[in-house]
């Protein structure tokens, strides 16, 4: 069973490395998705802020959600319409059915609705004579080559004008030139007439409002005005965990949604209605509005300690923009039927673990979905829990069962050194290695240094009278056994500025416990390396690292682990990157050396330090020393995932290059002597993609 | 903030939707304002909504009787088609935002929002001083529309003309709604 699912991601990651055309276009997608996201947000008064406010309101109304649903159906009701409380999709589907029967439904016009495909509600209405029909463009085109949709906000984003074209065609059997402006004009045309003669509108609901009943329905398009004004009977699917409490909350997520989603303050058409109004004078009969609100597994999730977090997605896709996996494999091979990062948590919740594991793997705990989130789910950490669960019933396959132990290897290879090395370098050796494992044979490894960092430490000679700072220094797997020099100059520019630097027993972070889902192991490490910092913590010394993975953990990652218990608090608020520390007590030291005469560097922030320094610390500090430095990125990841690129096959560096191509590029263009990064394992990604030599900022100044 | 800039700011943004903008000082001005509108489209048949009905006597005094007037009370066999079959919808906006360039429309008879969605041209009026700057303002007007109509109400927030990206992310207009999006100012005291 768990062959079944590789050799599937396999297959299919394969084949969309092969279509590089489609991955072009799916990335200038979300590329211009995000671009102007941040734009928008740059013109708002609120700026960043309203993603703490979309959080709150949002954590408010799951906390008295049974309330809401409660007040929302009596006030819907007072307003005439009929709420149907639909435990699951089959007892929507059945309620639906027969509100069809009874009315001799032929024609039912659709809007888009993703409630709706997660009921997967067309099949049953369509078995029943009923013809069913998407309104929305890119659900229409999918519709008729049944597809799923590939994108939340753009269904059918991976479709060019020539293809819809076609399918138009074939459709309407008129000759439709590719352009996508005459495409529009044949589908309004085709369209029309069933907007004007359905029996029933069914449209979704972005936000249900309990303070008065209504729910508001968002289009671009307008579809949705005319499915739910049209029809005499409208029917609307909405998910229980829509609810808000008040009008107020409800303006929040109508701004949240567009600007998350495409960069538009607000959706071109919102409609909030309440009750059904009539249509004219002198109807037969009056119209009927009816809403079924669907569970499905919501309440269930919501007693889920981790998957909870879910519940506050307003189904932006913005995840889905800036995911790197995602943005290669798009969302056929990237969800089951809800796509991208938010898909594999939801898919958990509503359509069972099974399902998400399916692609879970797919995920290289980048942890970007996060940050560009409008409500701030923590959905990386709710992957490695859905790959955690999991792994009862599928253990992991050898190589990441090795990419997890990758500190006892490098412990081993640096006690062995230069034997390691050798072997490292050694043709038959990687090949075998590759073979047995899975650690693909091209990627340059970096050699282990026998004389690691603790011994260096301990050698060293240093006294420091009366300290200025104290300092508690962790190194992480690269600093330690790999590059310990690069650590021991980490340490003496923090004893030049005065610091008292020690180095207690630690473990490296253990990220790829996370990365890969064994989070046991990851809150063993997690506790281990609180318990051995917290007594330094306690009499006032900082954490300072030198990787920024290890400073994510140490800030984020930790203490979402351990519940946010008070130990782990205090070394996540007593942890600083390195060079924020260094610029902060040495910018006025800093001179200008002129090693960096006539060079040009390209910097890459490695995805963790988005949410902390962005690199801007590193970077201030090496210009204030006549560096220049350019920010050379895409907005997303180099493809490296840690050691996910380390990986043999397509399910590792495969995927992992192609996630980098853009990347890549920008550096060919940028027209720099060399790329400075301060993440270790970013770097082997750069060294081989880009043929430019990649530096730590630290070694520049060795 | 003046009223003038919460208008120029209102103007920039819905014109940056692909939006047009008029401005009118009297009923008149804005029968002037419709006719250039509509000199440009070949139009037989206008469906009006939700007008004072002063004003909608006078466009249809001024601009027929070569063009056919369809307004309320519609007679609900005859609809949605019959809107259907007119070129230009004429409505009504109780106000607008200006940081969104968004109209908003009440409607207690969906007639209103069929005028204002199935005409491939849509034209719409509003106060001048009905333009408020900020979303939250809306808050209250909402709260008083659904709390005066005990049945059925619906407020649309409507930014300029019916847009899609789905075919290559192309920015295309009309597809179901209108196409072209015309907003009349009308900088009358209420
Ligand atoms: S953590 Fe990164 S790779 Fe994983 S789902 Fe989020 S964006 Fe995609
Ligand atoms: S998880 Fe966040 S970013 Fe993704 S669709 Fe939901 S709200 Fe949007």
């Amino acid at each position: 069973m768990s062959k079944a699912r590789y050799v599937r991601l396999e297959k299919e990651i394969t084949e969309a490395l092969e279509e590089k055309p489609k991955r072009d276009s799916l990335y200038r997608a979300m590329k211009r998705g995000r671009d102007s996201r941040i734009e928008t947000i740059e013109a708002l008064r609120v700026g960043n802020s309203f993603r703490k406010e979309v959080r709150d309101i949002k954590l408010r109304c799951q906390d008295c959600q049974a309330e809401l649903i409660e007040r929302f159906t009596e006030n819907a009701e007072k307003r005439g319409t009929t709420v149907f409380h639909a435990k699951d999709g089959q007892a929507a589907i059945d309620y639906i059915l027969k509100l069809s029967q009874e009315n001799d439904v032929k024609t039912i016009s659709k809007s888009k609705s993703l409630t709706s495909e997660e009921i997967e509600v067309n099949h049953p209405l369509e078995d029943a004579g009923i013809q069913v029909i998407e309104t929305d463009l890119g659900e229409l085109i999918i519709q008729l080559v049944g597809e799923k949709p590939y994108h939340l906000v753009f269904p059918s984003v991976h479709k060019t004008a020539v293809e819809v074209a076609e399918i138009f065609k074939k459709e309407t059997g008129e000759e439709i030139p590719s352009d996508p402006k005459e495409i529009m004009k044949v589908v309004r045309r085709y369209l029309r007439p069933i907007f004007l003669n359905a029996d029933i509108g069914m449209t979704g609901a972005n936000i249900g409002i309990a303070e008065n009943g209504a729910i508001a329905i968002e289009t671009n398009e307008g579809n949705a005005r005319l499915v739910s004004s049209i029809s005499d009977i409208h029917v609307c699917i909405m998910g229980i965990e829509k609810i808000v409490d008040t009008v107020e909350d409800a303006l929040m997520m109508m701004l949240a949604h567009p600007v998350s989603a495409t960069g538009q303050h607000l959706t071109t058409y919102v409609t909030l209605m309440a009750g059904r109004s009539s249509l004219g004078e002198g109807a037969e009969k009056p119209r009927e509005s009816h809403l079924v609100l669907l569970d499905n597994g919501r309440t269930e999730m919501r007693e889920d300690p981790v998957l909870n977090d879910a519940l506050n997605c307003i189904r932006c896709g913005a995840c889905m923009n800036i995911c790197p996996t995602y943005g290669v494999v798009g969302g056929h091979t990237f969800g089951y039927i809800y796509p991208g990062p938010i898909g594999i948590p939801w898919t958990a919740g509503v359509h069972g673990l099974e399902k998400a594991g399916d692609f879970s793997s797919l995920c290289i705990s980048c942890g970007l979905c996060k940050e560009i989130c409008p409500a701030d789910i923590d959905i990386p950490m709710m992957i490695a829990e859905v790959k955690h669960r999991d792994m009862e019933e599928h253990p992991q396959p050898l190589v990441n069962k090795a990419m997890m132990q990758a500190e006892q290897l490098a412990k081993i290879g640096s006690a062995t050194a230069p034997l390691s090395n050798w072997m490292l370098n050694n043709d038959a050796f990687r090949w075998l290695l590759e073979k047995t494992i899975g650690i693909d044979q091209t990627r340059d490894l970096p050699s282990f240094d026998r004389n690691n960092l603790r011994k260096r430490f301990n050698k060293r000679n240093h006294s420091q009278a009366e300290p200025k700072h104290k300092i508690v220094f962790f190194a992480d797997i690269y600093a330690y056994y790999n590059a310990p020099e690069l650590g021991m100059a980490a340490i003496e520019h923090l004893e030049k500025l005065g610091c008292e630097v020690v180095l207690p027993e630690q473990k490296s972070s253990g990220y790829p416990y996370i990365g890969y889902g064994d989070l046991d192991k990851a809150r063993q490490v997690a506790q281990f390396n609180i318990e051995k910092l917290m007594p330094y913590v306690a009499q006032g010394y900082h954490i300072i690292t030198p990787e920024p993975t290890a400073a994510y953990c140490l800030k984020k990652s930790y203490p979402t682990l351990l519940s946010d218990a008070a130990d782990a608090r205090q070394v996540a608020d007593a942890t600083y990157e390195l060079f924020e520390y260094l610029l902060k007590h040495a910018a006025d030291h800093l001179t200008k050396n002129e090693h960096f005469a006539g060079k040009r560097f390209g910097f890459h922030v490695s995805c963790h330090q988005r949410p902390l320094t962005s690199g801007q610390a590193a970077m201030d500090w090496l210009r204030r020393q006549g560096a220049e430095i350019e920010l050379v990125e895409t907005g997303t990841c180099c493809g490296m995932g840690g050691t996910f690129g380390l990986k043999a096959g397509p399910l590792g560096i495969g995927l992992s290059q192609a996630v980098g191509e853009p990347l890549f590029d920008a550096f060919a263009k940028a027209n720099v002597n060399a790329i400075v990064t301060e993440s270790s394992v970013c770097r082997i990604q750069l060294l081989e993609g880009t043929k430019l030599a990649v530096y730590h900022p630290l070694e520049l100044l060795i | 903030m003046s009223s003038e800039q919460v208008i120029d700011v209102f103007k920039q943004k819905y014109e940056s939707l692909a939006g047009h903008v008029h401005f009118a000082e009297s009923g008149p001005q804005v029968i002037s304002a419709i006719k250039d509108i509509i000199d440009n489209v070949p139009v037989n048949r206008i469906a009006c909504a939700g007008l004072q009905e002063d004003l909608q006597t006078s466009i249809e005094q001024k601009l027929g009787p070569s063009i056919e007037f369809i307004k309320a009370p519609f007679n609900r066999s005859d609809l949605p088609h019959l809107i259907d079959t007119a070129e230009i919808g004429i409505s009504y906006a109780d106000f607008a935002i200006a940081e969104a360039g968004a109209l908003v429309e009440f409607s207690t008879n969906d007639e209103v929002r069929l005028v204002s969605t199935l005409p491939r041209t849509h034209i719409c009026i509003v106060q001048s001083d009905q333009i408020l700057m900020t979303l939250e303002e809306a808050a209250p007007r909402l709260r008083q529309a659904f709390t005066e109509n005990e049945q059925g109400c619906v407020a649309t927030f409507i930014s300029g003309p019916s847009r899609t990206g789905d075919i290559e992310m192309i920015l295309t207009l009309g597809v179901h709604g209108p196409e072209v999006s015309h907003v009349i100012v009308l900088e009358e005291a209420s």
